[in-house]
């Protein structure tokens, strides 16, 4: 039985002239799981869009359970059982978990029926073996958490159809496999599923079936055991990429940016608790963890954005303890938010402006721009990433992948002393990974120390010389990432994924004393704490 | 999925070009939905709707007269159009542009009527930068605290404002009023001190080509300078700003603070160039038609002139009906707050729709719901 068959969707933006999608047909069958593949702008997201109810297609039929549907709105789409999880959970954060799932499915009459719906939700939970209390607030809850909310928002609302939006980008590799877990047990149990994923493995993990669009256009609908990973990327950029970093190790021994027992605390809560390490130019050095572990306030930190409560801090051998933004990028430091809507850049300005925010004085005399100079600049930083996109058009009306080559373009372009770079692959395509990826090792090899922090573990591994595991405001482990080279890459995220959920024994013990790897590829000890 | 399309290139073209909004079409549709709801009023309480339609329309350029006063009423409403679009752009919103045009009128009249001995033109001169900088004080205080202790500027400069409005009632009506005139008002300026004439016997004199050139020099401030430029960006992402190194916190107080001035500037001209007294409420309305006026426009410098035409239009046709039928001067008032209406509650849904765009795209994720 088929859950869902699209015919012929096309969509076509009258309000800029894009063709988004052309023709594209499937059909899904019921207790499948399948992975639709695409680099940036593909047209993934507006084929779940319409999907969804959010934006209606100019072309082609969509039947759920062999009935033709049209949605107007999300309320169509999840009455029809059809219903989208996004990449961030979109919950009230003051709501519980329970009031986020009643919420729109009040049901009828005039007062809310708290207790039926608690014990549906009850039995929802322990159905799929969440950890969840239903009472608790969303603001409290982990990231993991409140996708698991989300999920139940749609199971709540006896969803068949789930569509699902990246949803293994924050999450470490234990919960991606609970994820996966959930995924077959909700298909085992008739429901359906799309997934939207950049990561290969995924598709090859979890999918029967994977669908790669490009351009707009479905190259290929296949059994995902017919296809190997390299195929696919192959299929996505229509092209042959190489994604493996020339060898390299750091270039020198000068320490160029220090942190000693740098805290932070915040209304009593110890956000970062005597983190201690150094940096040295010409070494990547990339922080893992969950945001809420350390990972977003030490971002804060370095960057300048928040002050330490505790600690000193060195950069180029001075002080820069409570340097600020603006006077560490005086000083030569150059910064990628994770939070690139809120610091990266300006939607209301446009592409061009948010390009040279860096270097508008340069090229002004007596406080009068040179536009000319601004213009031919803009143009050629937005050819380092292929922008693609008229310079002068709105920020707002560019795609979040376009977005993030904005920031990576401006924040790139010179050789900075210390580069910081938090999730600088979110949203990139295949094509501009690499171009970034070549970046940093040609920004290494000039001596530039740069501080990674990822919640994705393979770009964290496939970038860094040194990774940092954070677990509770603590670094818990330092591993050299050579002596990774011989080990089995499964192990070596599961040793790492283990750190970073507290679990390996050591989370409590002080930085890098806990006991060293259980590798049993017997690489002997990876971990060392900092120089 | 290239953007890179003639349309948006059009569309992005004209937006770097002429500092007009993208979007020309949404302003086009208030203000017609403000006027047919104004034709529909007057239909419903004119005994003859016909004529007053047509005083209406025909009113403002009947006479040199009516022509005149009425750009005379739109140069003011550049100027004060003028200081909202830059207190927005700087990403403050300043509610005290009554009192602060009030207090610019005030402060100019209390200069020139000092007397003091000098050539036409530098008390002039004198008069209106003592009143840009009585303005830009009173709004930096609001910019100030917004930097300092993060108090909403929108609260405080309405706060200001409101308290700043009884206390020259009282002066100019009390203490400082002219004994020998009927008026709520001071005595009038000297003839030295007042702006040459244009197309008399309008009111309309030099503060209207002043508003021209200030609106020409805004624009190139906002394009083109490093000042101009690091304000659109503190005021498009206040954290961004900061991120690149800029300080926001500058930004707050000098994009309020020459909010005020340009606020007091437009209060400083009316007396100087059209009243030549201070009297009680002369400036009423010039800052709430302001934010009016710079809501159409987009707050796009040059656009703020025709903007201000259009709003300075509509009164004048209201005046002028009222004068020569029977509509009410309640009827006029309501036109206008026609107008008023249907801009904010546009501009209101696009800025509520930016701002809280996760929220409004969780809405209608959730419920279905366009925002």
């Amino acid at each position: 039985m088929e859950a869902v068959r699209v015919a012929g969707i096309g969509k076509y933006f009258s309000s800029n002239g894009v063709t988004a999608l052309k023709d594209v047909s499937f059909a899904l069958e019921r207790g499948e799981i399948r992975a639709v593949a695409g680099e940036n702008g593909a047209g993934k997201s507006t084929l779940m869009h319409i999907l969804s109810g959010l934006i209606e297609p100019t072309a082609g039929e969509i039947e759920i359970e062999g009935k033709p549907v049209t949605f107007a709105s999300p309320a169509d789409a999840l009455s029809a059982g059809i219903g989208m999880v996004h990449q961030t959970p979109r919950l009230i954060l003051d709501f519980s978990v329970l009031e986020n799932c009643m919420l729109g499915a009040e049901g009828r009459g005039s007062f809310l029926k708290y207790r039926s719906a608690a014990a549906r939700l009850e039995a929802l939970i322990s159905e799929y073996g969440f950890d969840l209390d239903p009472a608790m607030k969303a603001r409290d809850l982990s990231l993991s958490q409140k996708q698991k909310t989300a999920l139940l928002t749609m199971l709540y609302r006896n969803i068949r159809i789930l569509l699902l939006d990246e949803p293994t980008a924050a999450l470490a590799p234990q919960e991606v496999e609970r994820l996966f877990d959930f995924l077959e047990r909700f298909a085992a149990s008739g429901g359906s599923c799309i997934l939207i994923t950049h990561r290969l493995p995924e598709v090859m993990r979890i999918s029967r079936k994977v669908a790669v669009i490009r351009k707009g256009e479905l190259v290929a609908d296949v059994e995902t055991a017919s296809v190997t990973a390299e195929k696919l990327s192959h299929l996505m950029v229509g092209g042959e990429l190489k994604m493996n970093l020339p060898a390299c190790s750091p270039q020198g021994d000068t320490v160029l940016y220090e942190a000693a027992s740098v805290s932070r605390r915040v209304g009593g809560r110890t956000l970062l608790d005597s983190v201690s390490f150094a940096l040295r130019s010409g070494e990547v050095l990339g922080f893992v963890g969950m945001r809420e572990d350390g990972l977003e306030a030490l971002e804060g930190v370095v960057s300048g954005f928040d002050g330490a409560t505790g600690g000193a801090i060195t950069l180029s051998g001075t002080d820069a303890t409570g340097a600020d933004t603006g006077a560490l990028r005086s000083r030569g430091a150059r910064y990628v938010p994770a939070r690139k809507l809120e610091r990266g850049l300006s939607l209301r300005a446009t592409v061009s402006d948010n390009l040279v925010t860096d270097h508008y004085k340069d090229m002004s005399s007596g406080g009068v721009l040179d536009l000319e100079a601004l213009s031919a600049y803009a143009t050629r930083l937005a050819g380092y990433f292929d922008l693609g996109a008229d310079i002068r058009m709105s920020a707002h009306r560019c795609s979040g992948g376009m977005l993030q080559k904005i920031i990576l373009s401006r924040e790139l372009s010179d050789v900075p002393t210390l580069l910081i770079l938090a999730e600088p692959e979110t949203g990139l395509d295949l094509a501009s990974r690499y171009r970034l990826e070549h970046r940093i090792v040609e920004l290494r090899n000039e001596g530039t120390g740069i501080i990674l922090f990822s919640t994705d573990l393979d770009e964290a591994l496939a970038l860094s010389d040194r990774i940092a595991v954070l677990y509770a405001g603590r670094i818990v482990r330092i591993f050299d990432c050579a002596d990774f080279a011989s080990m089995d890459p499964e192990i070596v995220r599961h040793v790492i994924g283990e750190a970073m959920l507290g679990i390996d024994g050591c989370a409590t013990g002080p930085a890098g004393a806990g006991p060293i790897l259980a590798a049993p590829a017997g690489t002997g000890p990876g971990s060392g704490v900092a120089p | 999925m290239s953007p890179e399309l003639p349309a948006a290139k059009k569309k992005a073209a004209a937006e770097s070009r002429w500092g007009f909004p993208a979007g020309l079409k949404a302003p086009a549709i208030a203000i017609g939905a403000a006027l047919a709801a104004a034709m529909g009023f007057i239909v419903i309480s004119s005994g003859n709707p016909l004529d007053a339609i047509g005083f209406f329309f025909s009113g403002p350029l009947s006479s040199p007269y009516f022509f005149g006063n009425m750009l005379n009423e739109t140069g003011g409403l550049i100027l004060t159009g003028l200081g909202v679009a830059l207190a927005f752009r700087s990403g403050c919103f300043n509610l005290g542009g009554e009192g602060q045009a009030y207090a610019g009128g005030f402060v100019a009249t209390m200069i020139l009527l000092a007397e003091p001995a000098w050539p036409g033109w530098l008390g002039i001169a004198t008069a209106c930068l003592a009143a840009a900088a009585a303005g830009a004080l009173v709004a930096g205080i609001s910019g100030y605290l917004r930097a300092r202790y993060d108090a909403d500027e929108l609260i405080s400069s309405f706060l200001i404002s409101s308290a700043l409005l009884p206390v020259i009632d009282y002066l100019v009506s009390g203490p400082l009023r002219d004994p020998g005139s009927n008026l709520l008002a001071t005595k009038a300026i000297s003839p030295a001190f007042r702006l040459p004439s244009i197309m008399p016997p309008s009111h309309l004199n030099a503060a209207f080509i002043l508003a021209i050139f200030l609106a020409v020099g805004m624009r190139f401030l906002f394009s083109r300078t490093v000042f101009g430029f690091e304000l659109r960006i503190t005021g498009g992402n206040r954290e961004f700003a900061r991120a690149q190194g800029i300080d926001p916190k500058r930004y707050y107080i000098l994009g309020m603070a020459g909010s005020g001035a340009f606020h007091a500037l437009a209060g400083a001209l009316a007396v100087i160039g059209t009243y030549f007294t201070c009297h009680k409420g002369f400036s009423s309305g010039l800052g709430w038609n302001g934010i009016a006026v710079a809501l159409i426009a987009g707050n796009a410098p040059l656009a703020v002139i025709p903007a201000a035409l259009v709003f300075s239009y509509v009164d004048a046709g209201a005046s002028s009906a009222i004068l020569h039928t029977d509509f009410s001067f309640e009827a006029g008032s309501l036109i206008q707050a026609a107008v008023f209406l249907f801009i904010t509650a546009r501009f209101t849904r696009a800025r509520f729709a930016r701002s809280h765009f996760a929220h409004s795209h969780f809405a209608r994720v959730r419920f279905g719901r366009k925002p």
